[in-house]
Order: structure tokens, then sequence, then C-alpha cells
């Protein structure tokens, strides 16, 4: 069953094509890998699922929502982690406040926080080992705690779709695999939809159901020996090699991401 | 000890507490959305604000007018940054700042030559003002807006935290975050203009920036940035008063070098440490 539609769309900023005659069809549950270089509009293919950017063209329908027309209605389904650099790391916010902006977003004005939301920011924390930080800031921590920090504010809504933006940026190979491994039990338990935007797909390579490779259109879009091959990364990256080693695929892309 | 109960010095104590909740608001504001000089610079499109309101004033005599529009500048100011700010990222503010202050830098020149020497003083006390000349007109000004700005921080405070920390992630969860950030920049300009009524322009860069920036040194929490820079405000506004009168020195100057001494001592206290 689908839950994501996407036909033909096609997003422009300021005359520039973001994204062109963009198709495809994200089923539930699945763990969907979008790659593609920078500029190849991966983020905002994020962003005009969730109703954030404005389509030139085309139709996008979310849980039988059109984002563009309840964009907030969609927004409150979904989990999402922006690239963390976005994220104003100065600024001295307790983890126990950050996981519960993900609840009080989502609530009407004054958005009171009760003891029951105290109790599954705690439960959440503990699911993905963070809960002896709960007290601790959000500048206090390292790039893996803070991304699973971000996770525990985007899971505490219980949302169906989860989005991540880039979320291994600065994040130790050991927390990535830890935030990985979350992931896999969210998709089987929970049924959780999760599309990862990544500039590598190598750490994620094990994760992925369906691997997305976007440069503007979609270059290819299906399972991972399908979609990753030489030509499809060609097309998207000028270039590429796949390697096969102890039955597990490699792209070697040569693309970089600054931060 | 009869000057301490003299009006304009309990109009001056009143302007330090009102500056204290004021400098809190716009300085600790503007440190968190990370347009750090936007409430010292805003303050001074002031100034265009306040030529104009008294151009008014020379046609209908009344006083509160000059504050109203001076305000009203600083607010408007301080939203069109916020536009341009989102519209070309934080980058931008520099861009943004120099934009609003030339359209309220070129009202004032235009303007004060049009105006009475006893005007063009009232004006300028935007630039470069004395707490001890504060009147009742004044303060009656900035009580309501302190007062206001107080009600709409409390009242939104976790809204305007969220669009400061992450605006991306806040939108995406759900929050009308172009609503709160223009409150937050409406803020900013606001009680900005109090500050500048009572300190003069010139120094806020002293009474908004240092204490926010000292507070940031200091806090493990975003309330206690808050709390720490009223405290702070307040701290240097009791100082500067004490000290200006003993050492017979120029007040709101005194003040906002108490205020720039403290920032350095808690600089040099967090190197020790």
């Amino acid at each position: 069953m689908s839950i994501i539609n996407v036909e033909n769309l096609t997003v422009t900023y300021d005359k520039i094509v973001a994204l062109e005659d963009v198709t495809f069809k994200i089923d539930t549950p699945s763990i969907n890998i979008i790659i593609g270089p920078n500029g190849a509009g991966k983020t905002t293919l994020l962003k005009a699922i969730m109703g954030l950017v404005k389509t030139t063209r085309g139709r996008i329908e979310v849980l039988g929502l059109n984002p563009m027309e309840k964009s907030f209605e969609v927004r409150k389904l979904m989990g999402y982690i922006p690239q963390r650099d976005r994220v104003m790391e100065g600024i001295p916010m307790k983890v126990t406040d950050v996981i519960l902006m993900g609840i009080a977003t989502k609530r009407e004005w004054p958005r009171i926080i009760s003891r029951e939301d105290l109790k599954e920011a705690e439960n959440i924390a503990e699911f993905l080992g963070i809960k002896d930080l709960m007290n601790k800031t959000f500048n206090q921590l390292s790039g893996g705690q803070k991304q699973k920090v971000l996770l525990a504010r985007a899971l505490i809504s219980k949302p169906k779709i989860l989005m991540l933006d880039e979320p291994f940026n600065g994040v130790d190979v050991i927390s990535q695999y830890s935030i990985m491994e979350k992931l896999k039990e969210l998709r089987k338990i929970n049924g959780t939809t999760i599309l990862l935007v990544t500039h590598d797909i190598n750490p994620v390579i094990e994760l992925a159901e369906n691997v997305m490779i976007i440069n503007r259109r979609v270059i290819a879009f299906g399972k991972v020996h399908e979609a990753l091959n030489e030509e499809s990364l060609s097309k998207a990256y000028g270039g590429g090699r796949i390697i096969f080693a102890e039955g597990k695929c490699y792209s070697i892309i040569g693309d970089t991401h600054h931060r | 000890m009869s000057l301490l109960y003299s009006p304009f010095m309990i109009n001056a104590l009143i302007g330090i507490i009102l500056g204290g909740i004021t400098a809190m608001i716009t300085g600790a504001l503007s440190t968190l959305r990370n347009v750090h000089y936007l409430s010292a610079e805003v303050t001074h499109s002031a100034l265009g604000g306040a030529a104009i309101g008294a151009l008014i004033y020379s046609q209908i005599e009344y006083e509160p007018i000059i504050f109203i529009t001076a305000t009203t500048f600083s607010i408007i100011s301080s939203i069109i940054t916020g536009y341009i700010v989102r519209e070309r990222g934080v980058e931008a503010t520099g861009l943004a700042i120099g934009v609003v202050l030339a359209i309220s830098l070129s009202t004032y020149s235009i303007v004060i030559g049009t105006l009475k020497a006893e005007l063009i003083i009232k004006v300028n006390s935007y630039l470069l003002s004395d707490i001890l000349l504060i009147t009742y007109s004044d303060l009656m000004g900035m009580t309501l807006i302190s007062f206001i700005g107080l009600i709409v921080l409390i009242a939104f405070y976790k809204e305007l935290i969220y669009v400061c920390f992450d605006m991306e992630g806040a939108e995406a969860l759900g929050l009308k975050t172009k609503i709160y950030d223009y409150m937050a920049f409406a803020l900013i300009g606001a009680t900005g203009a109090v500050l500048a009524r009572a300190m003069g322009a010139l120094l806020i860069y002293a009474l908004a920036i240092l204490p926010a920036a000292s507070s940031i040194e200091l806090s493990n929490s975003t309330s206690k940035i808050f709390i720490y820079t009223f405290t702070i405000s307040l701290i240097a506004g009791l100082a500067g008063i004490l000290i200006s009168l003993t050492l017979n020195l120029p007040t709101s100057g005194t003040i906002a070098a108490t205020a720039t001494t403290i920032y350095i001592l808690i600089k040099m206290a967090k190197k020790i440490i």
C-alpha cells in the first residue's frame, strides 16, 4: 500500500529548477534511501512532501492528503530531522525540552506538557539509550548524542512517516550503527515508513530496502540491486563504480558534502 | 540622601527597572535568534521615527507622539530586517540592517533641519539620552511597552525559543514559525525603542548586547539567559547611577561602562575557572 504518491512534481526557486517531473510511490512500511549530488533537490523533495515549498507543477499525496492544501495536518503525522547545521547548537536548551518540542509544536497554544508526555519522553529516550542525558543541555552533547535527541524529538509524536535529512553528518560510526538499528526496529515494530536523505549511501546500505537516485529528476528508484548501478550513478554524479564485497554492495561516487 | 527621593531620581530608578526588562527581551532574543547586533542597530532607526514624531508634535502638541512614532519605526525596521533575514539567511543581517538604517537616518537627516531647537533636543535624546532626564510621559510609554513585551514573552516563550533553536525543524514539526519569528523581531524592535529612550541608541550596545552575551556564558538553560540578562542590566543600572552620582559623571555613560566591565569580568572569570 502506498503512503506517498508523487506525480510529475516540478519545483523551481527563482526560475532555477530544483526538481523536474519527479514521479514515484513509496509503500508502507519501508526504508527508503534518497541519494544524489549536492544541489540535486534531495532536501527540496522532503520539504515538498511536507508542503513546505511551493510546487510549480505536479501532484503530491501523503496519507491521502495533499500537503500543499493540508500542510499542517500532514506535518502532524510526520517526524522530521533536519540537517544538524540548521539547528542553533549554541542555545543551552535542555534535552528534555528538545524532545518535548516534538509534542508541543503539534499542539494548540498554550501547548501544555502533561506528566504522560514527560513519561513518553523518558520512554523514547530509554529506547534510544539517551535517558541519562535528559537533564543535560543540547550544546553539551556529542554529534551522535545530538542526532539521537533529534530522533527522539521526531519520534515522540509516534509519526507514521519519518524523514531524516543527512542524519549521519558529524556522527561517529558507532552512533551511526546504533541509530540504524533503532530505525530498523521502528520499521519492524511500529511499521514506520522512513525516508532518509544522504550523500553517502555506503554506511546505510544495509538499512536500505529501496534506493532513489536523484539529480533534479529521478534517475533510478527501486530495490538496492536494481537501482544502484554504474549507469544510474554515472547519470547522477557523472561517474561512479559499484563494488560487491562479502555479499554487500558499495558505491564509489567521489561525492563530498560540505557542512 | 534627599537626591534619592527627588522625582527625577525616582523616574530614573523606574527607568532602570524597565530598562532591565527591555534589555532582557531585546538583548536575549536577538542573541538567541543569532542576530546579535539587531537590538542595537534597530534602535538607531527609532531616531527617524522620533524625528517624524517631533514634526507631528509641532502641529498637534501631543507629547507621547514622539515615543509612539519612534517605537513604531523601530518595530517596522526590525520586521523589515526579519523579512530580509528570512528570505536571504542570517548572513544577510548586515545588509538588512544597512537598508533599515539608511531609510531611518535619511528620514532623520531630512526632518531634523525643519525642527525647532527644543524639538531637535528631544529627538536627539534617542541617540544620546540621560536616564535622569526621563519624563513622566516617557515612563508611561516605557511601562506600557515593557509590560506588553513581558506578557508576550511569557505567553509565547516556548514558540519563541523553538524558532530560535531550530526554525526548520519546528516548522516541519507543525509550528507556524513565520508568525512567531516576526513576533520575535517585533519584540526586539519595540523593547529596543524603550531602551533607546532610557539610555540613548549609542549606549544600547552596552546595555542590550553585553548583558545577553554575559548571560550566555553563565547559563545552562534558556530561561536563565533571560533572568541573568535582566539581573546584569539591573546591577549595571543601579551601580552606574551610584557611581555617576558619587563621581559626578554622566549617568547613562557610566551605566554602559559598568555593563561593559561586568562583561569583561565574566569573560576573565570564565577563562580562569
